[in-house]
């Protein structure tokens, strides 16, 4: 089933949540809304749900209007942040609750049910009440109750906040393979990129109310659309300047080589990726920047090396295993290739 | 397109009672008071006076006022003062049993007759109780006529102070026992803990707990009812008096309204204050 | 020293505080309980030298009692069932933080419980004859709801303090319709509120004097009616074996209470009432 998220706009008293956001999903697809806190991603998530209404805009889901239809008439299944199971009923009663809703007779809940505890490996646990689980049994049963009413789509809100840092990459890949299995359209909502990235096809990056740039993970990272996504996502060495024919002139005044910029726009800066950087004389043909080197952080399998570059610029790089950093205030020489030179827009275009 | 917020529906039963049951009579209570009196006929005179509420300003009835604060004071700072260490013993004590019989006691007192509390009360502290001599202390003689105030006072106290305690059971069980902890492993005693660190912190509770007291006392009925024997009569008995004995419903409503506005106003009007010299107070 | 001492003696006046409440709360309910199986035909000095059942007999050969008890059971049963079914419903409503005017709502709805009885009844009574209803158990449940619902509200509503909005919403995500979704979310959640909730709306309206002394008639009258008259036309005993029967019936109601709900959770739910 394809989702189709069209201009929403919804103000809040004086605060405008969301701002023209759009997005879409096809059949099958797990997209992933990721942005800072109060971008926009829950709200969108609710009014998707049927939770909140949008000041305009519109929702489409495998080509019908959802906009009129209430919460309980959209099919669609959705996992809370704090998993909402109904702490008075078994395991088995939560997820056959929206059977029971759809008038279901008991042998096809009870088939249901267990297909479903089969799905998320929790076989043999349907007589439990949910506080007698642990957090992440927890959040395989929401999932489990969610996929039971075979919904045409998925929300999930931050489904993995709530679990400490060892169970959550577990649980990431175990999500990843119900999704795959089950095919149904999936919208997740998260602030953590890492878990956008393991568990979507594609990213949609909001920003103050709007969506900046919907793509896969390759592209998001490797061709931002704007600053904010270059700069949100990982780590980025962001040197302003201007476009000059066939590079790229930094404030300073050092030249780059890059390639020309993708999309017209009023101003540019150019992004290297600090991964991107190498330390040393630059080859034939890279680009060469220096660096002071501002201090030092070990952190066990690496260390980083913060830097300001071009005089400007703040960037961390990873040093080689087994080198010690220079003192704070040496000068570095460093250099990038021009195919890592990715000139982007200042701000993202209309 | 927007929908009726379900809630709002909920709400609708509620309030639709509320507006017929209360505010409804409450508007024709003040309408009433505004309409003279003809003494003789409950059927109250034409036009518009203020003249119920003026006799009111007179000292005989201005006393009955006084009368009715002077027991609320007095009455509400006792419950307080021993309300909230049974409640602290409630919440704090060390022995679960003692902590779930003071509960069982004053949840059991709150749901008890209070006619069947105030019998009682005449039982054993009236002239042939056993604890008339206790009351003699007051320096009134339980055989004359104004140890009847001794017994309002008693049955109000009775009244208020299982409500005051749970209140304050509430207060300390949202107290965090860490903080008195830490002021424990600072080197305080625990009298100095009471003192230095739950009883600053329980402040606006006991603040709200005089209060709501306040506002029972001065709003009860049935005790200068039963125990004031005629001789004691506070601002409520007054308007019953009003119109069950002379008829004058118009100066009833008055009184009414009048005690009404002091109720809100103890509620409201004294726990704004209370706010506002204690910061942070939640009230 | 001087210190130690301090903290001596203000331990010793806390444990003294304590133990005078309990006694002031106690002991006039043994005497009236004791005074209750006096097998005087008067009302003689503390402490009675013979027992019997006398005065309780009494009490049940008294029609003024019998049908006071009677009409009591009777509007205590509705008015609670009504007011506890109004404070459910309100209650699940201002839970919900889109409710529109919800603290203005909440305070109109907890009003009730700040005027004074005697200014209900009053009100009540010149309000009903306004509009021609004179049928007293009519008029007589309408305000003892009026004045009960405050405190089903007050109880329910600390009960539903444990329920997530996001319970609810996910009921109807799962095809509920919102109210469908309370019913099966949010109502199982207030049971032990609604429970407490209407344990006191009936003990209220069992109790209630000053708006029953204004809406009743010589024929129906509250059993409450009929003691504090007799109580103050002539003390007799038979008001302490109603007492006394009062008193068990607290402790087995206490005891079904704290069955069902547990003492302290009952403690949270009535004591938060400031």
């Amino acid at each position: 089933m394809t989702l189709e998220v069209q201009n929403l706009t919804r103000r809040f008293g004086r605060m405008l949540a969301l701002d023209g956001a759009s997005l879409d999903a096809g059949a099958g697809e797990v997209v992933a809304l990721l942005g800072p806190s109060g971008c926009g991603k829950t709200t969108t998530l609710r009014i998707v749900a049927g939770f909140e209404t949008a000041d305009s805009g519109s929702v489409w889901l495998g080509g019908r209007d959802l906009s009129r239809l209430p919460p309980h008439g959209r099919d669609i299944g959705l996992v809370f942040q704090d998993y909402a199971l109904f702490p008075h009923m078994t395991v088995a009663d939560n997820i056959a609750y929206g059977l029971r809703r759809r008038g279901r007779d008991a042998a096809a809940r009870a088939a249901r049910v267990d297909a479903m505890l089969d799905l998320v490996r929790l076989s043999g646990l349907g007589a439990r009440r949910p506080a007698q689980l642990s957090g992440g049994q927890q959040q395989r049963v929401a999932v489990a109750r969610a996929l039971a009413i075979e919904p045409q789509l998925l929300l999930l809100d931050e489904p993995l906040s709530n679990l400490d840092a060892k169970l959550r990459g577990a649980l990431q890949a175990e999500l990843r393979g119900i999704l795959t299995r089950i095919g149904t359209t999936t919208l997740i909502v998260t602030h953590d990129q890492e878990e956008a990235m393991a568990l979507a096809d594609r990213i949609a990056i909001m920003s103050q109310g709007r969506v900046l740039q919907l793509g896969t993970a390759r592209e998001v990272y490797e061709r931002p659309a704007c600053r904010f996504v270059a700069e949100f996502l990982g780590s980025a060495l962001w040197l302003e300047g201007r476009v000059e024919p066939g590079g790229f002139v930094t404030a300073r005044g050092t030249a780059l080589a890059c390639a020309p910029p993708s999309r017209i726009a009023s101003r540019h800066g150019l992004l290297v990726r600090p991964e991107a950087l190498r330390i040393g004389a630059a080859p034939e043909g890279w680009n060469a920047l220096s660096a002071q080197v501002t201090g030092a952080r070990y952190r066990g399998a690496v260390t980083l090396l913060d830097l300001l570059v071009d005089g400007a610029a703040p960037a961390s790089i990873e040093l080689e295993r087994g080198t010690s950093p220079p003192p704070p205030g040496a000068t570095l020489a460093l250099a990038a290739a021009p195919a890592d030179c990715i000139l982007v827009p200042e701000d993202a275009g209309g | 397109m927007r929908r009726i917020p379900v809630a709002l529906w909920l709400a609708a039963p509620g309030l639709l009672l509320l507006l017929a049951l209360m505010g409804g009579p409450v508007v024709l209570l003040v309408l009433e008071s505004l309409k003279p009196f003809v003494p003789g006929s409950i059927r109250p005179g034409e036009g518009v006076t203020l003249g119920n509420y003026t006799e009111l300003l007179a000292p005989a009835y201005l006393f009955y006022f006084q009368e009715t604060f002077r027991f609320g004071i007095i009455v509400a700072g006792l419950s307080v003062l021993f309300g909230a260490p049974l409640a602290f013993a409630a919440v704090r004590s060390r022995s679960a049993l003692l902590r779930k019989l003071l509960l069982a006691l004053l949840v059991g007192l709150l749901v008890m007759s209070l006619i069947a509390r105030l019998y009682a009360i005449e039982m054993a502290w009236g002239s042939l109780g056993p604890l008339a001599p206790l009351g003699a202390l007051t320096g009134i003689a339980p055989r004359s006529p104004r140890y009847a105030e001794v017994q309002v006072a008693i049955g109000l106290l009775h009244f208020t102070m299982p409500v005051v305690a749970l209140m304050l059971v509430g207060t300390f069980r949202a107290l965090p026992p860490r903080l008195e902890e830490a002021a424990a492993s600072l080197g305080a005693r625990r009298s100095d803990v009471v003192v230095s660190v739950v009883l600053p912190l329980a402040a606006p509770g006991l603040v709200s707990a005089f209060l709501v007291a306040l506002a029972m006392c001065i709003s009860n009925f049935v005790v200068p009812l039963i125990l004031g024997r005629g001789i004691v009569t506070l601002a409520t008995s007054l308007m019953y008096t009003r119109f069950a004995d002379i008829g004058n419903y118009p100066s009833g409503a008055a009184i009414g309204v009048v005690m009404l506005v002091l109720a809100f106003a103890v509620v409201y009007g004294l726990s704004a204050l209370a706010r506002r010299v204690l910061p942070g107070a939640r009230l | 020293m001087i210190g130690a001492a301090l903290d001596l003696a203000g331990r010793v006046a806390a444990r003294v505080a304590v133990l005078a409440a309990v006694a002031f709360l106690l002991v006039p309910l043994l005497v009236a309980c004791l005074m209750s199986f006096d097998d005087r035909s008067f009302l003689g000095p503390f402490p009675p030298r013979d027992f019997s059942l006398r005065w309780y007999r009494a009490f049940l050969d008294n029609p003024a009692y019998t049908d006071g008890l009677f009409v009591s059971l009777q509007l205590g049963v509705i008015a609670a069932a009504i007011a506890t079914a109004v404070g459910l419903a309100a209650a699940l409503a201002l839970a919900d933080p889109r409710l529109p005017g919800r603290e203005a709502m909440e305070a109109a709805f907890l009003s009730p419980k700040f005027i004074p009885t005697v200014v209900i009844g009053f009100s009540l009574l010149v309000f009903t004859a306004r509009l021609g209803i004179y049928e007293p158990m009519t008029r007589l449940i309408l305000g003892h709801v009026v004045i009960t619902l405050p405190f089903t509200l007050r109880a329910v509503a600390a009960s539903l303090i444990g329920v997530k909005r996001s319970q609810v919403e996910a009921a109807m995500s799962l095809g509920a319709s919102e109210f469908r979704a309370l019913w099966d979310v949010a109502v199982p959640a207030a049971r032990s509120g609604i429970v407490a909730g209407a344990a006191m709306a009936f003990v209220l309206s069992f109790d209630e004097v000053a708006v029953s002394l204004f809406l009743s008639d010589a024929f129906t009258q509250t059993l409450p009616i009929a003691l504090v008259a007799e109580m103050r036309a002539n003390l007799n005993l038979t008001i302490a074996a109603v007492s006394t029967v009062f008193l068990a019936a607290t402790v087995v109601l206490l005891v079904l209470l704290d069955r069902t709900i547990g003492i302290e959770r009952l403690a949270g739910d009535v004591g938060a009432r400031g």
